[in-house]
C-alpha cells in the first residue's frame, strides 16, 4: 500500500532503484520497530514520508551510498520536435534530477518537492540557511543548463 | 517558487510504480526477526549511544571497584594503627606504674637509710662504751669494717661463739691487716652483739666504707632503661601486587584482505604479581570490525562456515558484507624484565577464548549474463543471521613497554594472536593495546 509511495520518495533522493530499495527497506524497518513513536496527530503518509527522507539523508551522510547516477539519454529528436515539455514522463524528470550532485539534489528535493523551508533544511542537513539557499540556487542553475542544452527550453522558463 | 520549481514539483510529486521484489521483503523480515531476538543490526545514533554508555559503565564499575578497594585498604591501615596505638598506650601505662613503684621504693630506701644511720650511731655508741677505738681511715686502702658482698652473693652466716671468727674471713678480709684490721680472735665475746648488729646490716644490704663514710649500696633499677624507646609505627603496606585498568586497542586481522577493516575496540585488564617480576594477568576485550569483501572468506565468518549456494549458474557472488563483533577473554603470564629504566620492557603469553557475536551477513549475487532475455537483472541479496560461537585454544604472544608511577602503570603492548584450534576457524591478528592500570597498594 505504501511501498510505491515510499519508493517514489526514496528514488528522488538516491538516484537509482537499488539504493532506493535499500532506503525503503531501512525505512520500513524503522517504521515497524518504532511504530510506537507515531502519535496519530498527522496522517500516516506524512510520518512515513519523513521517515523515508530521514533515512535517505542518513545514508547520504554515512557515505555508504554508492552513487550510481544513471546517464540520462534524452530523446532529443522526439521531444524537441514535439516541443511539449509537459509530456516528459516522471522517469525522464528523475533522470535529470539524478544528474545533480547529491547535495544539490537533496536540497532541491526537500525544498521544491517536499515543501521544507530553508530553516528546516538547514536543521535536517545540519548546514546553514545560507548554504541551503545557495545549494538550491545552484541546483536550479544546473537544471536550467540541462534544459538549455537539451531542449532549448530555457527561454520558455 | 518559480515555474521551474512548480514543474518539477508536479512531476516528481506523482507516485511512481515500482516492481515489488520478494527478496526485499525477505530481507526486511529477517531483520525484524533479528530485532525480535535482540540483535539490533542498526548502526544508528541509539546504537552509538549504547556503545558509549557501555564503555562508560565499564569505566564506572572499574572506578567504583578501585575506590572500594582503596577504602577497604585505608580501613585496614586504620585498624592496624589503632592496634599499634593501643599497644603503645598499654606499654606506657605499664612503664608509668613501674616508675611509680620505683619512686616508692626510693622513698622506702631513704627511710631505710635513716634507720641504718641510727643503728650505726647506736653501734658506735656500743663500741665506744666498750672502749674500743674503731678508726675509720680515710685511706682508700683501708679495710672496710664490714665486708661487702655482691648483690648476688649469699650473705654470710652470722658468727656465733662456737664458730671461729677466722673461718668467716671473706675475700676482702685479705686486706684487713695492720692497724686497720680488727682481729676477730681479739674480739671478746661481749662484742657478739655488735657483730650481730653488723650482720643485720649485711642482710638488709651491702655496706661498705668509703672515705670514712658508711655507704649503703643499693641496687636501684635504671629507670631510663625501663622506659623503652618508642618505636616508629609504620603502616602495614605491602608492595602493590594487584592492579586493574582499561585500554583501547586497534589491530590488523591476518591475512590482510581487501575490504576487511581494522579491528578496533576497548577492554579491561587486571594483573596480580605472583612472584618478583612474574605476574598473572587477565583481559577482556570488545572488538569490532567491518567486512565488505568480494568473496567469501571463511576465516572471517567462523560462525557461518559455508557460502550460500548461488540461485542459478548465471549468478555470481559479488559482495559479502557484515559488521562483526567479538569478545576476547585472555588469561596469561607476564614477565617484566628486571631493568631500572623509565620504560620497562615486558613479555607475556596468554590463553584466549573468543566469542563471536551473532551477526547479519549480506551476500550479494550479480547476474553474469546481463545480455540475456529480459536484459540486465538486478542483483540478488541474501541475508543470513548467524548464532554466536565460542572459539577456544587461541594463544596470544605479546611484548610491550610499561611506565610505572606510584599508583599507575601506563602500558603499550603489541600482541600477536594465533589460532591453534583449526586453521580456518578464525583469523590471526596483530593487536596494539594502549592503556593504564591503577595499582592497589
Amino acid at each position: 500500500m505504501f511501498f510505491n509511495y515510499a519508493m517514489s520518495i526514496a528514488r528522488r533522493y538516491t538516484g537509482n532503484i537499488e539504493s532506493a530499495e535499500e532506503v525503503v527497506n531501512d525505512a520500513f524497518f524503522k517504521v515497524f520497530t518504532k511504530i510506537h513513536l507515531y502519535n496519530g496527530d498527522q496522517p500516516f503518509r506524512f510520518w512515513l514520508r519523513r521517515v523515508v527522507i530521514n533515512t535517505a539523508i542518513d545514508r547520504l551522510r554515512s557515505g555508504l551510498q554508492q552513487y550510481k547516477v544513471s546517464e540520462w539519454q534524452p530523446s532529443h529528436d522526439s521531444l524537441a520536435e514535439s516541443g511539449i515539455v509537459e509530456d516528459m514522463t516522471r522517469e525522464q524528470i528523475l533522470s535529470m534530477i539524478d544528474q545533480l550532485p547529491p547535495s544539490y539534489r537533496t536540497v532541491f528535493n526537500l525544498f521544491t518537492v517536499d515543501g521544507f523551508s530553508h530553516d528546516e533544511i538547514a536543521e535536517t542537513l545540519n548546514i546553514s540557511v545560507g548554504a541551503s539557499k545557495s545549494n538550491l540556487a545552484r541546483a536550479r542553475q544546473h537544471l536550467k543548463a540541462i534544459f538549455a542544452d537539451d531542449f532549448e527550453f530555457s527561454r520558455k522558463i | 517558487m518559480s515555474e521551474l520549481d512548480n514543474f518539477f514539483a508536479d512531476k516528481l510529486g506523482e507516485e511512481g510504480q515500482f516492481p515489488r521484489r520478494e527478496k526485499n521483503w525477505r530481507s526486511l523480515s529477517k531483520r525484524l526477526d533479528a530485532f525480535d531476538t535482540g540483535l539490533v543490526q542498526n548502526t544508528g545514533k541509539v546504537y552509538r549511544i549504547l556503545r558509549f554508555w557501555q564503555a562508560a559503565a565499564a569505566c564506572c564499575i572499574l572506578a567504583v571497584a578501585g575506590l572500594t578497594w582503596k577504602v577497604v585498604d585505608v580501613c585496614n591501615d586504620n585498624m592496624t594503627l589503632k592496634e599499634a596505638i593501643s599497644r603503645e598506650l598499654e606499654l606506657r601505662s605499664i612503664q608509668a606504674k613501674e616508675i611509680a613503684a620505683l619512686n616508692s621504693a626510693a622513698v622506702q630506701q631513704e627511710t631505710y637509710s635513716r634507720q641504718v644511720e641510727a643503728e650505726s650511731a647506736a653501734l658506735r655508741e656500743v663500741l665506744s662504751r666498750q672502749q674500743l677505738s674503731v678508726e675509720f681511715k680515710s685511706n682508700r686502702n683501708a679495710a672496710p669494717l664490714f665486708p661487702t658482698y655482691p648483690d648476688t652473693a649469699p650473705a654470710p652466716a652470722i658468727p656465733t661463739e662456737a664458730t671461729s671468727p677466722q673461718a668467716q674471713t671473706t675475700p676482702t678480709d685479705s686486706t684487713a691487716t695492720g692497724n686497720s684490721a680488727i682481729a676477730a680472735s681479739d674480739l671478746p665475746s661481749v662484742y657478739s652483739d655488735s657483730i650481730q648488729l653488723a650482720a643485720g646490716f649485711m642482710t638488709r644490704g651491702a655496706i661498705g666504707t668509703d672515705s670514712g663514710q658508711m655507704v649503703i649500696k643499693r641496687s636501684q633499677p635504671d629507670s631510663a632503661a625501663l622506659v623503652s624507646t618508642p618505636k616508629i609505627i609504620e603502616p602495614a603496606r605491602n608492595p602493590s601486587r594487584f592492579k586493574a585498568g582499561i585500554h583501547l586497542l586497534s589491530g590488523i586481522p591476518l591475512p590482510n584482505e581487501k575490504g576487511v577493516s581494522m579491528l578496533s575496540g576497548q577492554g579491561i585488564s587486571a594483573g596480580f604479581r605472583v612472584w618478583r617480576d612474574l605476574s598473572l594477568f587477565a583481559t577482556a576485550d570488545w572488538l569490532r570490525f567491518d567486512i565488505s569483501t568480494e568473496k567469501y572468506i571463511p576465516k572471517f565468518h567462523s560462525h557461518h562456515p559455508h557460502q550460500p549456494p548461488n540461485g542459478s549458474q548465471q549468478e555470481k557472488l559479488a559482495k559479502v558484507e557484515s559488521a562483526q563483533r567479538q569478545q576476547q577473554f585472555g588469561l596469561g603470564l607476564q614477565y617484566s624484565l628486571p631493568l631500572r629504566t623509565w620504560l620497562r620492557p615486558a613479555v607475556r603469553i596468554a590463553y584466549t577464548m573468543l566469542r563471536v557475536s551473532p551477526e547479519l551477513i549480506t551476500f550479494k549475487f550479480e547476474d553474469q549474463d546481463p545480455g540475456g532475455p529480459g536484459g540486465s537483472h538486478p542483483p540478488k541479496y541474501l541475508v543470513e543471521k548467524t548464532e554466536s560461537k565460542l572459539i577456544q585454544n587461541i594463544w596470544r604472544f605479546g611484548a610491550g613497554l610499561e611506565h610505572e608511577t606510584r599508583n599507575w602503570t601506563f602500558g603499550l603492548w603489541a600482541d600477536y594472536s594465533n589460532n591453534f584450534a583449526a586453521a580456518d576457524l578464525t583469523f590471526d591478528a596483530i593487536i596494539i593495546r594502549a592503556g593504564l592500570q591503577y595499582k592497589f597498594n
